[in-house]
Formats: structure tokens, C-alpha cells, sequence
């Protein structure tokens, strides 16, 4: 599977390489864009602000070992073109986006159902409650008659 | 109200047993899923968290090679 580099968009090679400037991740990276980012990060942090934007969780201190949640990398990714953002995201992942909805669909009606039978149970035990009330009461006022 | 209680949870028995099986069939399809997509040699990590619609954080590598 091809993976593109966030920087360049050229091809990474094996899966792509990981740079971190300040406490923000940069994944996949092509060789020579993990270069540049190790050897002159400031140069990468001037020519692509675009990647450092998105709020990442950095309040607390640049050198905690924290890095950005998933959908920043989503974010970055996105920014080369559509096409790229679609082969990250995934060609795989739309493979089972379909069996996903089944199942959830599935287990969400599984879900109501069972709620459905609970409230069903409910109706149908007020609805004798009240149907054995109303005998009780009917049978004791015609005694005294 | 004898009757009511048996026959309310006469149905309602029913119809939980029928949704726990209903739900059932869609854990079991989605753990199929899972199985698939966690054993595939071709995704990354973040691609079977996508997948998965599970929360991911990247492991951190300073300047380092991952693959």
C-alpha cells in the first residue's frame, strides 16, 4: 500500500517515517522530508505552518511525550489532496465500512427490541393491574347492592 | 393481575430474548470485523483504529525512523 508523505507528497517509503518538532508528530514522512525535519526544523516549522495549526495537546509543557490525537493526523494528511487523503484513510478502511454499519445496525436494533419488550411487558402488566382492579372493585360494590 | 404478570413477562421475555439474540449477531459480525482488520498485515495502526472507530494517539518517535 502506498503511503504519501504529509510534506512533499512524494512516496514514503516503507510505511514512512516519524519526525517530532516541538510536541507535534509528523507521520508519514518520505526520507528526505525526515532529514530536513531532523536537521533544520525550524525551516519545516516557517515553510509548513499548515501542519503545526491544529491545536495539539501541548499546554502543559513542549517537552512532555505527548503526541497529537488521531484526527490531527487526518487533519495534516488531508492537506496534499483529496486523493492522498482518501488512499490514507483508506481504501482498507472502506472495505469493512459496510460491515461495521451492519453490525451496529444490528446490535442497535437488538438494543431496541429489547427495550420494546421491557415497555411491552410494563403495558401489558398495568393494563391487567388495572383490569383486576376494576373486577375487585366491581365485584365488592355489587355485594352491598 | 395473576394473568397480567405471567403474560407481561411471558412477552417481555420473548422480546428481550429476541433482542439479545438480534444484538448478538451484531457483536458477532462486528468482532469478525475487528478479527479481520486487526490480523490484515496491511494497515497501520492508525488505519485499524480508523477502522475500528477507536481513539488513537501515535506513539511519539523523536526523529526517529518507524518503518
Amino acid at each position: 500500500m502506498e503511503t504519501l508523505c504529509i510534506m512533499c507528497g512524494k512516496e514514503a517509503e516503507q510505511g514512512g517515517y516519524t519526525a517530532r518538532i516541538q510536541e507535534h508528530v509528523l507521520r508519514p514522512l518520505c526520507g528526505d522530508c525526515q532529514h530536513l525535519c531532523s536537521k533544520d526544523p525550524g525551516q519545516v516549522l516557517q515553510a509548513h505552518a499548515h501542519l503545526f495549526a491544529s491545536p495539539a495537546s501541548s499546554s502543559s509543557s513542549p517537552t512532555a511525550d505527548t503526541s497529537p490525537p488521531f484526527p490531527q493526523h487526518g487533519t495534516a494528511t488531508s492537506r496534499n489532496s483529496s486523493s492522498s487523503s482518501l488512499h490514507s484513510n483508506g481504501t482498507f478502511v472502506n472495505r469493512y465500512r459496510d460491515l461495521y454499519r451492519a453490525a451496529s445496525l444490528l446490535s442497535g436494533l437488538g438494543t431496541t427490541v429489547k427495550t420494546s419488550g421491557i415497555v411491552v411487558a410494563t403495558v401489558i402488566l398495568f393494563f391487567w393491574f388495572i383490569v383486576g382492579i376494576a373486577t375487585v372493585s366491581e365485584t365488592s360494590s355489587s355485594q352491598f347492592t | 393481575m395473576i394473568i397480567g404478570v405471567v403474560f407481561g413477562a411471558l412477552v417481555g421475555g420473548l422480546f428481550f430474548l429476541l433482542g439479545i439474540l438480534i444484538s448478538a449477531q451484531g457483536q458477532l459480525l462486528m468482532a469478525h470485523a475487528d478479527s479481520a482488520v486487526h490480523t490484515s498485515p496491511f494497515l497501520s495502526d492508525l488505519e485499524r483504529a480508523a477502522a475500528m472507530s477507536l481513539p488513537y494517539t501515535a506513539p511519539a518517535t523523536i526523529g526517529g525512523a518507524v518503518g
